[in-house]
């Protein structure tokens, strides 16, 4: 749920980071957090594992000072994407108000982007949310790689929901925040 | 705001290799806590949430769930410690009339998770968990001094034969199965870590040298463990000796594998002077020393019981004799399971590295025989690690195409253990070390070469769907697929 | 959209607030914060200035909602209180309704007994107040500063040129 809390003038919007293990999300986030000056992001917390899979969340506060002196925060989370940690994935979703879903473009990944995206939809119905009504940009990431998974047949396997969608490749910050933009107008109302 | 830092988990000093006695010797803790507290369950995770050795009753639970959470909880936690200036956490939460968990961390690598029913009340066991927080403390800290990356540049090669009988005993192709709680010593020797350990590596990494931790006592007495641990599987107490033995199952029956025979020996009169043992047990028991001495990998391994054994045939007394058959056939037992385990390791790597090889060889199609390739291969793998080249032996050319021929692998692997007093779990490492490095190499080469670029950038989806094919078959655990990853990015397009 | 939004009006946090604050003497505790489970904090009393706050409750949120999902498949049902003992600060949770939980960090874990007491005495009233926040009617705001942080960041997509800030992971 977001959050309004007219008195201290703050808007906060939660938005998690999903998709398979390895499809980019953390990356994301790293980009963002390197591109951003520090007055706009906070401290960069990354829980993983000694080889650097994601053991839990990560989480990155953005605080964007507008007009009247109001601070709009964008709070963002990526779960976990290995199978391993499926008991603890669904709660970083707790009271997430968008979700940008990371598929990865690599030849060999489609089944476990459909498999993801399953994942999401029961992730979602386990937290009180509606997959159908939660705002979704999907971004198809990897797309450096040689002989990446032709567009259509990702928007053919994973939008059946026909929402906006974003090419990207997310190592060289190409996407990221073309993906992150068009998630705020979802969640503002901007278009 | 403030200088933006990353904030990491303490995880990055992972570095621990568990054997299965080690791992055996950590559920017997857990058992052991179990039985004296009354707790329903107690594991031990490593800190990325995999599940290294389970006491008690855990039938009714998804145990990989609770432990991935676990890892999670405590990750926070500790995050959260930090955050407050503190050393570190322990959590309790307890309800009423359920069930109540306890958990803390042990050596900053693992965590120990204690489930109990409301029998229990908190006071008795913190006591008790005390104890096995300790036990369990001397476990890890032993296996992390014994845990190496052995590279020591000035160590000859030396390419002694060593008697094709006993090297094809060693790597036997018997199959079957691995044992059921496989996964749980699995935590364990291909911990990549240990293996990709750059120049600088860590400080808690040595170098093994004789059988480790077993001290002469001067007392005669003191060296051979009391009676206690009995086939009936009674807690065994806490010994002085070097054996420290967990509760167990009664003794395993003779395995039908090639294991130098042990026979199960039959109660008799005494034996030798200074020894009471039945000489049909003392006689085995020899043999099986003789084995050990002759497998250095292994002796290395069971240290503990060689040592144990070798005390038992000069000097046990009458009411040893039980104790020390019990040990035997343990330890018997034992040596049967890690040689299965490390023979379907063996397997599986041997696998994989001909999966990626075969691999590039369909890249290159007609090229993979041409001269070009032989001036890459031997680059790649005969000056591999030259003092203990474990590879090299095995990479030539047959037909006039390049092939890996891991029997000549292994009985090199049994070589070099045996000269540099590695166990065979190290040299395995070592072995994946060289593979990966002269592979990675290859990958290289192949991608640098405008030749062979085109061909690569067309077919590389094929060659990757071929290889994670097969890594796939394998069903290899997470950390030992990451092992592979830089042989599938050595071999990326660059950009 | 029709994004479903927590209003805190003014009133709101202050009242929250004193709820803490009177715990806080009553407890001897350092500090106590009202949590809601996405990470965020809905009042608080006395953080310390040196903890980032967003941090803190990012990682609280986290916590206890893994211990919470852990005790749920170890069959407890109705799981609520939670303690982390340190050596010189501890952390006790409980929960407060469904998505909000109350944290207390105290200094002497002897006073355990007193801040889960004063705990349990405050409870009612924070779920009173939270229940009726959340209950208020859902119209999704009108927020146009909310926008204008939307149009930077569209702004800030058509500048970015790939190569800007990287970090190879």
């Amino acid at each position: 749920m977001a959050i309004h809390n007219a008195p201290s003038k703050e808007i906060i919007y939660k938005i998690a980071y999903h998709g398979p293990g390895m499809s980019g999300k953390t990356t994301n986030l790293r980009f963002i957090y390197n591109t951003l000056p520090g007055r706009q992001v906070g401290k960069f917390l990354v829980l993983d594992t000694a080889v650097e899979r994601t053991l839990y969340y990560d989480f990155l506060p953005l605080a964007i000072s507008v007009d009247d002196d109001y601070r709009v925060r964008f709070h963002l989370y990526t779960v976990p994407g290995q199978s391993y940690y499926d008991a603890s994935r669904k709660l970083v979703l707790k009271g997430v108000d968008g979700v940008v879903f990371v598929a990865d473009s690599h030849g060999e990944r489609m089944g476990e982007n459909i498999e993801s995206l399953e994942m999401l939809k029961k992730d979602l119905a386990d937290v009180g949310l509606s997959y159908d009504d939660v705002p979704l940009i999907i971004q198809y990431n990897k797309r450096d790689v040689p002989s990446p998974i032709p567009l259509a047949e990702l928007e053919a396997k994973l939008n059946d929901r026909h929402v906006g969608t974003y090419e990207a490749v997310a190592r060289d910050g190409v996407g990221v925040f073309e993906t992150l933009s068009a998630m705020a107008d979802l969640l503002t109302g901007r278009k | 705001m403030e200088a933006t830092i990353d904030i990491r988990t303490a995880d990055g000093n992972v570095n621990i290799l568990l054997d299965e006695v080690q791992v055996g010797k950590i559920r017997g803790a857990l058992v052991d806590l179990c039985l004296s507290t009354m707790a329903v369950f107690a594991m031990l995770i490593d800190a990325a949430g995999r599940v290294v050795a389970v006491g008690g009753e855990t039938k009714e639970y998804e145990v990989e769930a609770l432990a991935a959470l676990s890892a999670a909880d405590l990750a926070t936690s500790r995050q959260l410690a930090a955050l407050l200036g503190e050393p570190e956490f322990s959590l309790l939460f307890q309800h009423e009339k359920q069930k109540n968990m306890f958990m803390t961390a042990i050596e900053s690598d693992a965590i120990l998770i204690v489930v109990f029913d409301v029998d229990t009340t908190f006071g008795t066991l913190r006591l008790r968990i005390r104890r096995s927080i300790s036990q369990l403390q001397d476990i890890l800290q032993q296996a992390k001094r014994s845990t190496v990356v052995a590279l020591s540049e000035t160590a000859d090669i030396t390419r002694s034969d060593v008697s094709a009988e006993m090297a094809e005993e060693e790597l036997s192709a018997a199959a079957l199965p691995a044992p059921a709680d496989a996964r749980a010593s699995v935590t364990a020797p291909l911990a990549p870590q240990a293996v990709q350990a750059p120049a600088d590596a860590r400080a808690s990494v040595t170098v093994p040298l004789a059988p480790q931790a077993v001290q002469a006592p001067a007392d005669a007495r003191a060296s051979v463990p009391e009676p206690g641990a009995t086939a009936a599987g009674e807690t065994a107490a806490p010994v002085g000796g070097a054996v420290t033995e967990p509760p167990f199952a009664a003794p395993q029956p003779a395995p039908a594998v090639s294991v130098p025979a042990m026979a199960v020996p039959a109660t008799a009169a005494p034996a030798a002077a200074g020894s009471a043992l039945p000489p049909e047990l003392a006689a085995e028991i020899r043999k099986a020393l003789v084995w050990f001495a002759n497998f250095k990998g292994w002796s290395l391994l069971f240290s503990d019981e060689v040592s144990y054994l070798k005390r038992a045939v000069e000097r046990a007394k009458p009411d040893q004799v039980d104790t020390v058959r019990v040990v035997f056939l343990r330890t018997r037992a034992r040596l049967t399971e890690q040689k299965r385990l490390l023979e379907a390791r063996f397997r599986i790597l041997q696998s994989v590295y001909q999966q990626f090889v075969a691999a590039l060889q369909m890249v290159m199609q007609g090229a993979w025989k041409e001269e070009i390739v032989d001036r890459a291969m031997k680059a790649a793998f005969t000056a591999v690690g030259t003092e203990n080249n474990l590879v090299g032996s095995g990479v030539a050319k047959k037909d006039g195409a390049w092939t890996m021929d891991f029997a000549l692998i292994g009985k090199q692997l049994v070589n070099t253990c045996h000269q540099r007093e590695w166990t065979y779990q190290m040299g395995m490492m070592e072995m994946v070390r060289q593979m990966n490095g002269g592979l990675t190499a290859l990958s290289a080469f192949v991608v640098e070469n405008p030749r062979f670029r085109e061909d690569l950038t067309k077919n590389w989806a094929r060659i990757y769907r071929h290889y994670s094919e097969g890594l796939k078959t394998m069903d290899l655990e997470p950390e030992v697929l990451d092992l592979f990853r830089p042989l599938v990015r050595s071999g990326q397009m660059p950009k | 959209m029709g994004l479903r939004f927590l209003e805190l009006k003014s009133g709101d946090v202050e009242l929250m607030e004193a709820e803490l604050r009177t715990l806080c003497a009553r407890s001897g505790a350092e500090s106590v914060v009202l949590l809601d489970l996405s990470g965020v904090v809905l009042a608080s009393h006395r953080i310390p200035d040196k903890i980032d706050g967003l941090l803190f409750a990012a990682l609280l949120s986290g916590n206890f909602a893994a211990t919470e999902e852990l005790a749920r498949r170890l069959g407890v049902v109705d799981f609520r209180v939670m303690y982390h003992e340190g050596k010189r600060q501890n952390l006790y949770f409980d929960k407060v309704t469904e998505e909000t939980v109350l944290v207390v960090l105290f200094k002497d874990s002897n006073a355990l007994g007193r801040v889960k007491l004063f705990s349990e005495k405050a409870l009612p009233e924070l779920a009173r107040m939270v229940g009726e926040i959340t209950r208020r009617p859902e119209t999704t705001p009108d927020l146009p500063q909310a926008r204008s942080a939307a149009e930077y960041l569209a702004r800030l997509a058509r500048s970015i040129q790939p190569g800007d800030g990287l970090d190879q992971v």
